[in-house]
């Protein structure tokens, strides 16, 4: 696992995968909205609303993995100083922010035909609009200095700090009376949702993750050489 | 033919909150992507010619 820590092979590497991961996610994408858009059936409650699910249940996933990468990755810039690490918090940091937005859009284009609203401060979608809010600070941070690993430090306490909010997302439908349904997919036992509708939203949220894993990787790609021109730059003046 | 597609499209007077829900996600997740792959190219581009320039290459 360290040997892929060394930012060349880890460039080396995400170059050999990115053509089999950007494959794999147009295919799980494109049968998930197959099967999202064509053929599963429409909710006997909530009729063909239902289909906002498949879009919106993967970037709230994502969103919140996505966070998971940021704090880990910024608590291992702070405390091994890994200069992978602050690479992988600056890629992942606008992807995070990309996913949250669109749980809040898909969620709220949901809930106005669903509960009659288009909003509510309720605590699954106050805390969602938190995380959104802490990627926004976490991008606003690592650019704020002149001193570039001033403002990387500042955005890595931020991110890790932060992670107190993901917990708070999982179980604040558990925690508190909300608006917003309990887990149906990850509750213990069996899945409280029709096979027919779970392949369709398990294909997206695969489809959504491999996705993700191909834009990081390439967005760390793109940080491995901006680190190598500032280098080149450095010592060339 | 022309009947089902328009049923599949009006989704029962429902589909005026699931097409835009795909439509911000396909925009998003389209922008997020153009985003990634400019930029990368962008680095290559600009590596290259810094190489090219110094000699180092």
């Amino acid at each position: 696992m360290n040997r892929f820590a060394n930012p060349t092979r880890f460039f080396r590497l995400a170059t050999a995968l990115h053509p089999w991961l950007a494959g794999l996610s147009v295919m799980l994408l494109g049968a998930g909205l197959y099967f999202a858009l064509f053929a599963s059936p429409p909710d006997y409650q909530q009729g063909e609303s239902v289909r906002i699910m498949y879009v919106h249940v993967p970037s709230a996933w994502l969103g919140m993995a996505a966070y998971s990468v940021l704090a880990g990755s910024s608590f291992v810039a702070l405390v091994w100083r890994h200069p992978l690490a602050d690479l992988v918090a600056r890629s992942a940091s606008p992807l995070g922010a990309g996913f949250t937005f669109l749980c809040l859009i898909t969620g709220s284009l949901w809930g106005k035909p669903m509960w009659g609203i288009w909003w509510a401060w309720d605590a699954r979608l106050t805390s969602m609009l938190i995380l959104f809010f802490l990627y926004l600070g976490h991008l606003a941070l690592l650019d704020a200095f002149d001193d570039r690993t001033r403002g990387e430090r500042a955005a890595a306490i931020l991110a890790v700090a932060g992670f107190v909010n993901v917990p708070i997302i999982k179980f604040s439908v558990d925690w508190w009376h909300t608006l917003h349904q309990p887990a149906s997919v990850t509750r213990l036992g069996t899945p409280a949702i029709d096979p027919a509708m779970l392949l369709p939203l398990m294909l997206m949220g695969v489809g959504y993750t491999v996705l993700f894993a191909t834009l990081l990787l390439m967005n760390v790609r793109s940080e491995i050489l901006s680190a190598k021109i500032r280098a080149l730059r450095l010592t060339a003046s | 033919m022309t009947d089902s597609l328009a049923q599949w499209v009006f989704m029962g007077g429902l589909g005026v909150f699931v097409w835009p829900a795909y439509g911000v996600s396909a925009l998003v997740i389209g922008a997020l992507t153009i985003s990634a792959w400019r930029r990368l190219k962008a680095r290559q581009r600009e590596l290259k010619s810094l190489q090219n320039g110094d000699g180092t290459r």
